[in-house]
């Protein structure tokens, strides 16, 4: 289903976390030339980076901080000062599960351990006692897209949405109507998540997820959205296709991959062909196959950012969108047009298409 | 193209239904009590609108919720029942579907459901602790069948009710804390306005009435310090915290013309919303409330109201010190002639992510019944919160438009403008 309509709307700025560093330029290059930085999949924040200060990132999730990096990126690439300009920016985010601090659980369960077993008595005073104050902050997931705007001053029209693929393609579907209504001037749109929770790890291997070749990473990616007249690279359309509600559940990911072939063939007949690169992002090698196969009917040039990138769930379209953004910027010419094909492991598909604007001088300096 | 509301569906601490909540709020009961499902005993706060439930499972939703039967042997199995939003959620959905008279011709409805965290489940970790007091992760026991295991996830309840109704369409789960129930009415509301739907099952369900929701709010200071039915107290001079809630409520939107076309009976039309963030504070809301101030501006801008089109507003009033006077001064300056104020969260607790849809939910009374529903608790005035708030007794009042607001922790805001059909 086509999500924006005739909207369009320019991208001004963006930012990035993944475990290729903080940085979306560059990202398309390197994998393109099928770069997978060493480690693990998490992303490496120095503290000069961090979100906020000592005290702010003890009511943290991981999620939180690296969206409230991810904000603040876009917002200092936009240049746009602190204060009035931001105050009516918009915020649409997809986020994953709560990401309490594991060593918080593990002491308020090691304290309310009596007798070999969970003692709720112990847990409503030993336990609780144990953990800080401030963990409800830590497990809040809108907090992922709260932190952000606090800390950069952001307090326009918002939403936070459930991701685990859709919800973020779903978040950019509403920051595209809400600056088509006039609800924002600006507004961000992205995702961002740690499937590194050790929580959310056992959860994608219960479902069968990592056995299907999901790597598990983290990262955050915002595009920083406004009119389309005189930007250098527009969104002009976002689909999305729900997975059907009886190929969901848990343990289902075999029949969502199922699903997802036929869901791809859906997109191939929607969103049209001939575009000169085609971005595709699944949360394993079976499903990235199944889109690669459908990619390279409809691009010239096929990136599976996936694979470089790591499964980084309600991050990982916003992920790819910007992969795109860097090759239009960087390698491709005027005109030139971008597609964005992201398959979460809920097992939706969603589509994004950008476009390289002839004659605008600047690489997103033009809006 | 309006958006009319054709069906609602709720799960409260007055029980099951529309029909329990709508009577006892018109009736100015509460029903805020101790805690009765899990032993609360060692817990610093032991009282909660809870619904009137011990172990939500398949008979439970045979009974209440008149589920199909042929859903209950799955859902009995996959263990997710253990998140009761989950049994609330399809209760309310269920309800709501059938008040709207849906069938096979609706299943292309879209969902939008708010939905609180998922939950944990602390009995479960205890096995993974290793004797150096860490909890190993990799263990069979985090990792082996049951499926629901450790916590449920967040978005369960919007996949069983997609499954179990059989929706086609698209399914957001806005999970904006307090304010995720009005934000997903709004934005059910937004998907019918852009043509992107026609039908939208809309609405919220949470419960953090277990171990680590209670448990985790109460350190944070949140509710009210006294165990007592009256323990929220909002607008109150006497305030002193919130008490938690659990339930939902759902809603059949539609656009005015497929209503028509079909014959189903509007109950109110969803007029207009607004949405701000406060960007101040993680752990308090804007004092002056001028973000709040702003959220309501926009709902009567996009409903194309002048604030004297609104007689009552339905306020988020968690009867919390610093919530209750942001919020009032918020009001009486978008309403400087007055309109009349209540909060139900004294008598069903604070539903959080599903608080804005349950009492979006009690809005109806007043278009049902005549009835502005009263605020449960709130006896002594505060020059703090110096508006007009309808005391336990039901106000009588024949309104034509209303506004309910929800603010939630993190600094998400948005006020939803309903009107009468």
């Amino acid at each position: 289903m086509r999500l924006n309509g005739d909207a369009r709307v320019g991208v001004r700025a963006a930012g990035a976390l993944s475990r290729f560093g903080l940085a979306w330029r560059g990202l398309g290059a390197a994998l393109a030339a099928g770069e997978v930085s060493p480690g693990s999949g998490e992303v490496a924040l120095a503290a000069a980076d961090d979100a906020g200060d000592v005290k702010q990132r003890r009511l943290m999730s991981r999620a939180a901080r690296l969206g409230a990096v991810a904000a603040r990126l876009a917002l200092r690439e936009a240049e746009l000062p602190v204060g009035t300009a931001r105050e009516d920016v918009g915020t649409f985010m997809g986020v994953g599960a709560s990401g309490g601090e594991p060593a918080q659980i593990e002491a308020l369960v090691a304290a309310s351990y009596q007798d070999g077993g969970f003692s709720l008595a112990r847990c409503g005073h030993e336990g609780l006692a144990a953990a800080t104050p401030l963990l409800a902050f830590q497990l809040m997931n809108n907090f992922t897209l709260c932190h952000g705007a606090i800390l950069e001053g952001v307090g326009g029209v918002n939403a936070a949405l459930f991701s685990r693929g859709a919800g973020t393609v779903l978040a950019l579907a509403e920051a595209m109507a809400a600056l088509a209504h006039g609800d924002c001037a600006l507004a961000l749109a992205g995702g961002a998540d740690s499937a590194l929770h050790p929580a959310t790890r056992a959860e994608l291997e219960r479902e069968g997820h990592v056995a299907g070749g999901l790597m598990c990473a983290e990262g955050a990616g915002l595009l920083l959205l406004g009119p389309a007249t005189g930007a250098r690279v527009v969104i002009d359309g976002c689909w999305l296709w729900p997975a059907a509600a009886r190929a969901r559940g848990e343990r289902d990911a075999a029949r969502a991959l199922d699903g997802l072939g036929d869901l791809a063939l859906a997109a191939e007949r929607d969103v049209g062909d001939g575009f000169d690169v085609v971005v595709v992002t699944g949360w394993g090698h079976a499903a990235a196959d199944r889109l690669l196969a459908v990619a390279t009917r409809l691009g010239r040039r096929v990136i599976d950012a996936g694979a470089g990138l790591g499964e980084t769930l309600a991050a990982a379209p916003a992920l790819a969108w910007l992969v795109a953004l860097d090759v239009l910027g960087t390698t491709a010419g005027d005109g030139a047009r971008a597609l964005v094909l992201s398959a979460g492991c809920d097992g939706a598909l969603g589509a994004v298409t950008l476009q390289s604007m002839a004659g605008v001088a600047g690489f997103m300096k033009g809006a | 193209m309006g958006c009319v509301i054709t069906g609602v569906g709720a799960v409260s601490a007055f029980g099951v239904g529309m029909g329990p909540l709508l009577a006892a709020l018109a009736e100015g009961m509460r029903a805020v009590g101790p805690i009765r499902h899990f032993d609360v005993t060692g817990f610093p706060t032991r009282v909660a609108g809870e619904v009137p439930v011990l172990d939500i499972d398949a008979g439970w939703l045979s009974a209440v919720g008149g589920l199909p039967g042929e859903h209950l042997d799955a859902l009995a199995a996959s263990g997710l029942l253990r998140d009761r939003k989950v049994g609330f959620a399809l209760a309310a959905a269920h309800e709501a579907w059938r008040a709207a008279g849906c069938g096979d011709a609706e299943r292309e409805a879209s969902l939008v459901l708010a939905l609180g965290l998922e939950q944990a489940f602390l009995e479960d970790f205890a096995p993974l602790l290793t004797p150096a007091g860490k909890l190993d992760f990799a263990a069979d026991a985090a990792l082996s069948a049951p499926p629901v295991r450790l916590r449920s996830r967040v978005d369960l309840a919007a996949e069983w009710v997609r499954r179990v109704l059989d929706l086609e369409g698209l399914a957001l789960v806005n999970v904006s804390a307090c304010a995720a129930g009005g934000l997903a009415i709004a934005q059910g509301a937004a998907l019918i306005e852009r043509g992107l739907a026609s039908i939208v099952l809309a609405g919220g369900a949470d419960s953090m009435v277990n171990p680590l929701g209670l448990g985790g709010m109460s350190r944070l200071g949140a509710p009210s310090p006294r165990a007592a039915p009256d323990a929220c107290r909002p607008f109150d001079r006497r305030r002193d915290g919130l008490v938690i809630g659990e339930g939902a409520a759902v809603f059949v939107l539609e656009s005015a013309a497929r209503a028509q076309a079909r014959g189903a009976r509007p109950l109110a039309r969803v007029l207009g919303w607004g949405s701000t963030q406060d960007a101040y504070r993680v752990t308090a809301p804007r004092p002056d409330g001028a973000r709040a101030r702003l959220a309501m501006q926009r709902a009567l801008t996009r409903a194309g109201l002048g604030p004297e089109a609104i007689g009552y507003i339905n306020a988020h009033g968690t009867g919390t010190p610093l919530n209750d006077p942001a919020e009032a001064q918020a009001i009486a300056s978008v309403f400087p002639r007055g309109v009349p104020v209540s909060s139900i969260k004294g008598a069903v607790g604070h539903l959080m992510a599903a608080a804005g849809a349950l009492e979006l939910a009690a809005c109806m009374l007043p278009f049902a019944e005549e009835l502005l529903p009263g605020t449960a608790n709130h006896l002594e005035r505060d020059p703090a919160c110096a508006i007009d708030v309808i005391g336990e007794t039901p106000r009588r009042a024949r309104i034509d438009a209303l506004m309910s607001n929800s603010f939630g922790f993190g600094g998400q805001n948005v006020a939803v403008v309903l009107g009468r059909a």
